[in-house]
């Protein structure tokens, strides 16, 4: 049995420091103040009885009061001095707890941001100790901090089960929509935060970009329960090209290389002069125009022939506002 | 003796003796490596060493002065073993035990949790319960990052295929991890490229297949000045600095109001079908500027900088003429 063993001596090496601290100690409360099960530091504990100064004689070893242990739940521990400070963080767990709270620095605002500013200036004087530098680190997208304040209403209209009426932008249409939703998870990915709920405008369930949220409002009426909506899987990306949209093929020049990185595409194919050729599904035609647009002049369509002829003419159409005198 | 014991009785006879041990000694002191032949002792000691360190136990190596050779010996310093000391004032640990709520990776929520553990056993009073804050979430889908964190963390190098934006095919590409960084959602990799004697940075989502570690840990040293914050900051646009305004037609044009930081409504546009407004907006580049702006087909026109203005009208000259 000698799986768990090293995350076992970790526990121990945290338990055993805190009762000598502390004193004796109840079952429960050292398992709150470590987020460990109190079962588990139970098994731990019966670890410690065989541990000790080399030679492990009677008086050598680690004394763990048993009889308080199992009859009172109350941990008492004697005859381990030496192990009296917890051992310095690893620098899996320096860069991890360093790294989460510089994340949580980026959406904070007001008082709280204050105290993570302190403590994380704490944390890091002990945590950079011994180590040359952190091994991860997160770069949060701008603006997360102004969505903060949003995503704290959402969690709580979400916690106390209520609906929030939405005024959400579709960039597509270039519309501000109006919506009442039940709100069902916030979750994130690739960056962007999003709130999955059921819409009522749409009778179906749909995702909102936090950062496309115009105007919210949390309802006094209490959100629906949809037990039968199975909850979207983010694995695979959020966009789920239909197989009945019409297939359009572009062609990309190096500066609008990244689209085909950027949304799914069905078929990549390299072309000379470091262009590229897409294959991809198009639900809304009024999207694609948009895009083409911004990529203006670096995307071209191959086919189908009415798309490249409805985008010759908007960028025709929209150069003639630029040649209008005055303007 | 199970595993668990062993460990800690190894790390509790290394802390405890004043001076440093032999490997013979360690042997001699400890019934399961005496019981054990020599490989099998030789296999399980250093195993146990490398348990220890992955904890964050300093396994100290020295040389022993002695008449004969230049012996190895192991000891483990109460001073770098011990966590300095902390105090937190209240409102700080209470918003320490946020920090658990960020990852969404078993790994990072795991290695988070032992330091919270630490820190309590160290007196900070983590509270582990607040709620009123909605924490970001930090996910982690890629199977390669556990491998590439676990090797930057123990200085092993790595080699993976590895297909460049604008390459057809994959190159293998061999790495001294340094660490593992994300921008806006997406992962790198950091590290010292060994073929091209460089820095370089990796998206995780293009290397195709499995990232495999070679050879031994502590392979390389991670350049001291090396600061993880600067490379990742360096992967993100930079501030939005300069200002340009554009017309937009009255009643279009959300997605350039909702970023304006002014708008000025009711004043001469292009045409007469709708009334026009004038939209200011912050930028990085002239050419982010324009894309976004050019977006909006009919429903909006480039007015201020010239240099923003004549860009559009190039590009819409070019894009009007590719296609026809």
């Amino acid at each position: 049995m000698s799986a768990g063993a090293k995350e076992q001596v970790g526990r121990l090496l945290a338990l055993v420091p805190l009762i000598q601290r502390e004193g004796d100690m109840r079952l429960e409360d050292a398992a709150r103040r470590l987020g460990v099960p109190p079962e588990q530091l139970v098994a731990d504990l019966r670890v410690l009885i065989y541990c000790g100064w080399p030679g492990w004689m009677p008086g050598d070893l680690i004394e763990v009061d048993l009889d308080a242990l199992d009859g009172d739940s109350v941990i008492r521990i004697h005859n381990a001095d030496y192990l009296g400070t917890p051992l310095r963080l690893s620098a899996a767990e320096a860069s991890a707890i360093t790294v989460a709270l510089r994340t949580l620095r980026e959406s904070a605002d007001g008082d709280t941001l204050d105290s993570l500013d302190r403590a994380l200036a704490k944390i890091e004087t002990v945590a950079e100790d011994g180590h040359q530098a952190a091994h991860v680190e997160v770069r949060v997208p701008p603006g997360q901090r102004e969505g903060a304040a949003l995503r704290t209403r959402l969690a709580a209209a979400l916690s106390s089960g209520r609906q929030v009426r939405l005024t959400y932008y579709v960039p597509a249409r270039d519309e501000n929509t109006e919506r009442t939703v039940d709100p069902m998870a916030l979750v994130d990915s690739q960056g962007m935060a999003y709130l999955q709920a059921w819409c009522h405008v749409a009778n179906g369930r749909r995702l909102f970009r936090l950062d496309r949220i115009v105007a919210d409002e949390t309802l006094d009426s209490a959100a629906e329960p949809h037990p039968d909506v199975e909850p979207v899987d983010l694995a695979d990306g959020l966009f789920r090209p239909e197989p009945d949209n019409p297939l359009v093929t572009l062609r990309l020049a190096p500066q609008a290389r990244w689209v085909a990185e950027y949304y799914p595409v069905e078929a990549v194919r390299e072309r000379r002069g470091g262009k590229l050729e897409i294959d991809l599904r198009v639900a809304d035609s009024r999207w694609l125009m948009r895009l083409l647009l911004r990529l203006s002049p670096y995307a071209e369509v191959l086919r189908p022939a009415e798309y490249a002829e409805a985008f010759t003419a908007a960028a025709q159409e929209t150069l003639s506002l630029y040649r209008v005198p005055g303007a | 003796m199970t595993k668990s014991e062993r460990l800690l009785n190894l790390l509790i006879l290394l802390l405890v003796q004043r001076r440093p041990l032999s490997k013979q000694q360690v042997r001699d002191s400890m019934p399961p490596y005496l019981e054990a032949g020599d490989e099998a002792f030789d296999r399980m000691f250093e195993r146990d060493k490398d348990e220890l360190r992955a904890l964050g136990v300093p396994v100290e190596i020295v040389t022993l002065d002695n008449y004969f050779d230049n012996e190895i010996g192991y000891r483990i310093n109460p001073d770098t073993f011990a966590l300095p000391g902390i105090t937190l004032a209240a409102d700080e640990a209470a918003v320490i035990g946020l920090a658990t709520r960020v990852w969404q990776h078993a790994g990072l929520a795991a290695a988070t949790s032992d330091a919270l553990a630490k820190l309590s056993a160290a007196g900070v009073e983590v509270d582990r319960s607040r709620l009123d804050i909605a924490a970001p979430v930090v996910a982690v889908s890629d199977p390669n990052f556990d491998v590439l964190w676990q090797a930057s963390l123990d200085r092993t190098r790595v080699t993976f295929d590895y297909q460049r934006s604008g390459t057809p095919k994959p190159a293998k590409r061999r790495l001294e991890p340094w660490g593992v960084v994300s921008s806006s959602g997406r992962w790198y990799v950091v590290g010292r490229d060994v073929d091209r004697g460089e820095p370089r940075l990796f998206r995780l989502s293009r290397v195709h297949g499995a990232v495999k570690r070679t050879g031994k840990s502590d392979a390389f040293v991670v350049p001291p000045e090396t600061n993880l914050r600067e490379l990742t900051a360096s992967l993100s646009p930079g501030p939005a600095t300069e200002v340009g305004t554009a017309l937009v037609r009255q009643g279009s044009g959300h997605g350039l109001r909702r970023t304006a930081t002014a708008v000025e409504t009711d004043v001469p546009g292009p045409d007469a079908v709708t009334a026009w407004d004038r939209v200011t907006l912050t930028h990085s580049s002239v050419h982010g500027f324009v894309d976004d702006v050019l977006a909006f087909g009919t429903d909006a026109v480039v007015e201020s900088p010239a240099e923003a203005r004549d860009l559009a009208v190039r590009r819409l000259t070019a894009a009007a003429g590719v296609s026809s």
